[in-house]
């Protein structure tokens, strides 16, 4: 599906900045969010490049000319420094992305996406309440 | 490639994120029935276990739509 070359050139630039992140882009344009229709400046707050709707945490797949698909969140992992990191997967190619969390997100959504596989077990968890 | 998240996929499964140690890549896959459910629960944990985890609560708390927006 995704070619090895095009991995490697994102292995060099996700080590510049984090290792978790693989969104290589060197240019942020302003673009309106493919989910909620919000528009949205290339530059968040904090002065680094926006990659997903702060509003519904969607993203567009552009990365490294990528298909242009919507992205949906679907997880909240943790990076090396303890910050949060969302987990998108591309709704045209499958592929999944790795972009920071910023200050100005939604932190409604931020929340539901990290406790929802506690609050969808796939075994139970009164178990672990006696450890 | 090392565990690096859980998620829940569309059918309530919960589904096993990897990175690429090398080279960073993303994979997910289904968890299988015999995966140490202990490490699985630790796993999933890591978020809720971060020390800004109360600070979201109380930033929704004060703001109802839960951003600045």
């Amino acid at each position: 599906m995704s070619d090895n070359t095009t991995d490697a050139t994102h292995a060099n630039n996700a080590a510049q900045t984090d290792h978790i992140v693989r969104n290589n882009r060197t240019a942020y344009d302003d673009f309106s969010c493919p989910h909620c229709g919000l528009n949205l400046p290339g530059t968040a707050p904090d002065g680094g490049g926006r990659t997903h709707c702060p509003n519904c945490l969607h993203a567009r797949h552009v990365d490294a000319a990528r298909c242009g698909r919507s992205m949906t969140p679907i997880s909240i992992a943790v990076a090396s420094g303890g910050d949060w990191t969302l987990i998108h997967r591309c709704a045209g190619c499958r592929e999944l992305v790795a972009s920071r969390v910023r200050d100005d997100d939604n932190q409604l959504l931020l929340m539901r996406t990290a406790v929802r596989p506690l609050a969808q077990p796939p075994f139970p968890l009164d178990a672990f309440g006696d450890l | 490639m090392a565990p690096l998240t859980v998620g829940v996929r569309d059918n309530g499964e919960w589904m096993l994120v990897h990175q690429c140690r090398g080279c960073g890549t993303l994979r997910a896959n289904r968890i299988a029935g015999d995966d140490n459910a202990l490490a699985l629960v630790r796993l999933a944990l890591r978020p809720l276990a971060d020390g800004r985890f109360a600070e979201r609560a109380r930033r929704i708390s004060e703001q109802p739509d839960g951003g600045d927006r």
